[in-house]
């Protein structure tokens, strides 16, 4: 079982959850996704253990499935910013220590389709795809970097 | 007898241990009640003599003294036929008598020196006596802000800070292991952030019980959770100062150590056991949001059993009024109806502000603190003296408030007028400036939080260019038939006062109502709308404010949408524009006042009488029937719009009125309510949603339990009210 079919189980059978879910949709994103180790401790005592990540796309997109006006059911910039400020650094930390011919010669070309998929991930409201999209958008950078330090600046 | 002797004469199962001896501890409390079988407290004796006690399961020294049937005073080497710490015995510290060495507060707080003197601790000596210097170091760990000593362990106070040392939060450099582990422990002083430190928990002390800054929470951007450790009374008025740090308010946990004061405290009891036990206590940590949302339901609760009659009134504002009028206003129902939703306006994120105009000693400022005696403190702050500054340094909440204060007490300064604008129309206000701190010339920011409404009385026509258009203008009877009915009201005996109780008891259950209201007309309202002018466009704004405050004042007989907010209807509308519908024709000048257009009319005719070709002031004033500041405040007005002219262009001379361009005929702005029909094809609520797209479809293999779990939320919503 998925962390999204286990939610819908806790939210089937508990009143006071449903109250509570809704409670964080409606103040906002940031509310729901601060909430995500809370749902997670609960699906853990009823005996299902899931990444952190897993969990808070959960809650994003049942937001969106049943709450669908609510606050958190929206885009939220700042969430997908501090996905992307962290992605960000990641790669910067790894680019920073290239030489200066290294950095000429890396290329990124490769990440531009993830990051296609990460503006229509956000224009189809689907925090879970554009997660999956920056995820791939680094990996692809990582990669480029890795090469053109295989390479030594001659890729 | 050496010190050492006479408490080893005392002590029992005494046995050489090191240096010195091993005895076992007399509390009656010692190991919860266990007797000390194996010998916990060590004896030795210090460089000058005295005799150095500590029990290795926490007892207190005193309490092993009182035990042993002896006085501090008994541990210190006699001299001079006196007992005394000498030069080592610090006043401050009787109820150990323990110095505050470095060694002696390690073992105060149950962890090793060694790990101390990896924070930077040191001994040094203060005014003649140990002490433990503590350094506070900037986030990078490279610069100390300030250090603080620790110069007593147990006895207050136990901290010093050196003068002219501002106070920060302790631990900024390890902000970074916060960030990481994505959660911070807010606790009381330094001492709990080296035990929380010491189990690897991310911590940062605020300095003194009740010491937090909002300013702060800066330094915890980042952090997806913020525990707070509410240990007494100090640290509730800390909790409730962090309450009201909007920046925190999200990811703020309030949590209780149970049987322990403290974190330091919960160390000492049980060292193995405390990384579980607060972990456990921060997994039952309340949301500050779970915490606010049952509070104000219950305050909700309480105001309705106060004020539920009235709250249910078709007519709020009407009630409003009959009981104005008991307390002896007269003439101003619109004005005083008008302030009342303004006031209420406060709960919206468009805060509607006023400015009273009017004559010196004209009432404005008896209208406005009459209204406002009908809302509580909570609604509004009254500055009766202010600087320029005051706005950017006052404590007191901004955010959702009316300030109200009149010109008499200095508004005006330019700077005050930017901070005024800046609040008005951002809905909050940064400010940084350069301060002097003993680490040389530093940067502060100071950001106040909207929105805010602002009240202000004024005898000017105008305010500041900038300032004008963001106020709903009121002004208030000139005339002498106003004079004499204000007398009249005077001179009638004193009628019973109306119970305000009520009234605040609404403001106070609206406050954790519903604040969200949608209006169905909202589109056709902008179209019918003539744009008349630019500042139309921010009286509509206003108008909006208006018709939604009033929404939310009747929201007892309200219905709701599908998302729970209020509907306004055509009423809420109507009552607004009947009070309004003058003032905004006025303001955009596609009508003139009725006491400009007198006042133009009164020149016409005392120039046609006269044998000169303009009026003065006094022949208007006498034609006006209105004393003479008030007809020359007309004059003006109607001189500011082009209707008059004035050929005397030097001062102190009488004015030369004549007649200046053609005044306008009347026209109407604002539509008639049944001019906006009943469809709710243009509701404002909804178009705000406009671009965002649908949610993605459920997957397949869930599709029937989503099916039911979205009836079951839909039922509750329904239970809700």
């Amino acid at each position: 079982m998925r962390a999204r079919a286990a939610l819908l189980e806790l939210f089937k059978d508990e009143r006071e959850w449903r109250r509570f879910f809704r409670s964080c949709c409606m103040s906002s994103t940031h509310r729901l996704t601060a909430q995500t180790s809370r749902f997670g401790r609960e699906l853990k005592d009823r005996g299902h253990r899931y990444p952190a990540e897993e969990v808070e796309d959960a809650l994003l997109g049942l937001a969106r499935e049943l709450l669908s006006k609510s606050a958190a059911a929206e885009w939220d910039a700042g969430w997908a910013h501090e996905l992307c400020k962290d992605a960000l650094s990641h790669l910067g930390k790894h680019y920073s220590s290239l030489s200066v011919e290294e950095k000429d010669a890396v290329d990124f070309s490769a990440q531009e389709t993830w990051d296609e998929q990460m503006v229509a991930a956000g224009l189809d409201n689907d925090p879970a795809a554009f997660r999956a999209a920056l995820k791939s958008w680094e990996q692809a950078g990582l990669e480029a970097i890795k090469w053109v330090r295989v390479r030594g600046g001659a890729a | 007898m050496m010190p050492v002797e006479i408490v080893l004469g005392r002590a029992s199962n005494a046995r050489k241990a090191g240096d010195g001896w091993l005895v076992s501890c007399p509390c009656p409390d010692h190991g919860q009640g266990r007797e000390d079988k194996n010998p916990s407290v060590s004896v030795t004796e210090g460089d000058d003599g005295r005799a150095l006690v500590k029990c290795h399961a926490g007892c207190e020294t005193e309490a092993i003294v009182i035990a042993w049937g002896l006085a501090m005073d008994d541990l210190y080497e006699r001299r001079d036929g006196h007992r005394g710490g000498g030069s080592y015995t610090s006043s401050e510290t009787p109820s150990t008598g323990q110095p505050a060495t470095l060694e002696n507060y390690a073992a105060y707080v149950r962890l090793p020196v060694a790990f101390l003197k990896e924070l930077g601790l040191k001994e040094y000596r203060h005014l003649g006596e140990p002490a433990v210097s503590m350094p506070y170091l900037d986030e990078s760990g490279e610069n100390v802000l300030l250090t603080r000593s620790r110069v007593s362990l147990t006895s207050k106070p136990k901290v010093k800070t050196r003068k002219g040392d501002r106070h920060r939060p302790y631990g900024l450099w390890r902000l970074a292991a916060a960030r990481e582990a994505g959660y911070v422990l807010l606790v009381e002083g330094e001492s709990d952030c080296h035990t929380a430190w010491y189990h690897g928990v991310p911590a940062l002390g605020i300095p003194g019980a009740n010491g937090w800054k909002a300013e702060w929470a800066a330094y915890l951007e980042g952090i997806e959770r913020v525990y707070f450790v509410v240990e007494d009374a100090a640290g509730e008025a800390c909790w409730r100062k962090l309450a009201v740090t909007p920046e925190l308010q999200e990811r703020l946990y309030r949590v209780e150590l149970e049987g322990v004061k403290d974190v330091s405290e919960l160390h000492k009891q049980d060292a193995e056991g405390f990384k579980a036990r607060l972990t456990k206590a921060c997994e039952n940590a309340r949301a500050w949001l779970d915490i606010a949302e049952s509070e104000a339901e219950e305050r909700a609760r309480e105001a309705w059993a106060d004020c539920g009659e009235l709250a249910e009134s078709s007519d709020i504002l009407a009630e409003f009024l009959a009981n104005l009028e008991r307390c002896g206003l007269v003439g101003e129902a619109d004005n005083a109806k008008l302030l009342f939703l303004a006031m209420t306006s406060r709960f919206l994120e468009k805060v509607v502000s006023v400015a009273v105009k009017g004559p010196s000693s004209g009432g404005k400022s008896h209208l406005v603190k009459l209204v406002a005696s009908f809302f509580p403190e909570s609604a509004f702050c009254q500055f009766t003296a202010m600087s320029e500054r005051t706005l950017l340094y006052t404590e007191e909440p901004l955010s959702h408030r009316h300030l109200i204060f009149s010109e008499a007490v200095g508004i005006g300064g330019d700077f005050q007028e930017y901070v005024i604008r800046t609040l008005l129309s951002e809905g909050f206000m940064e400010y940084e400036f350069v301060e002097k701190s003993t680490e040389g010339l530093r940067p502060r920011r100071i950001r106040k939080e909207g929105p805010t409404g602002f009240i202000t009385t004024t005898t000017r026509d105008r305010l500041h260019a900038e300032n004008e258009t963001r106020y709903l203008s009121i002004t208030v009877a000139d005339t002498r038939e106003q004079t004499r009915r204000v007398f009249r009201a005077l001179a009638e005996e004193q009628v019973e006062e109306p119970d305000r109780t009520r009234w605040h008891a609404l403001q106070e259950w609206l406050e954790g109502a519903e604040h969200r209201v949608t209006l169905p007309y909202a589109a056709v309202l902008a179209e019918k709308m003539g744009d008349v002018a630019v500042r139309l466009r921010r009286d509509f704004s206003v108008i909006l404010s208006l018709i939604r405050a009033h929404a939310v004042l009747h929201q007892a007989r309200r219905e709701r949408d599908a998302e729970g907010r209020v509907v306004a209807t055509l009423e809420d509308y109507s009552r607004v524009r009947r009070l309004v519908a003058r003032l905004i024709a006025e303001g955009v000048e596609a009508t003139v006042p009725p006491t400009i257009r007198e006042t133009v009319d009164a020149v016409e005719r005392t120039v046609r009488r006269s044998d000169e070709d303009w009026a003065t002031n006094k022949a208007l004033s006498e034609e006006l029937n209105i004393d003479k500041a008030a007809a020359l405040r007309r004059a003006r007005t109607a001189i500011g719009r082009g209707y008059l002219k004035n050929l005397e262009d030097r001062k102190g001379r009488p004015a030369r009125l004549i007649l200046g361009e053609a005044m306008p005929e009347d026209a109407e702005i604002l539509p008639a309510p049944e001019d906006l029909g009943t469809e709710p094809s243009g509701c404002a609520v909804d178009r705000d949603l406009e671009g965002i797209g649908h949610p993605p479809p459920p997957s397949t293999e869930d599709e029937e339990v989503l099916a039911e779990v979205r009836e079951l939320f839909a039922e509750d919503s329904g239970e809700e009210p």
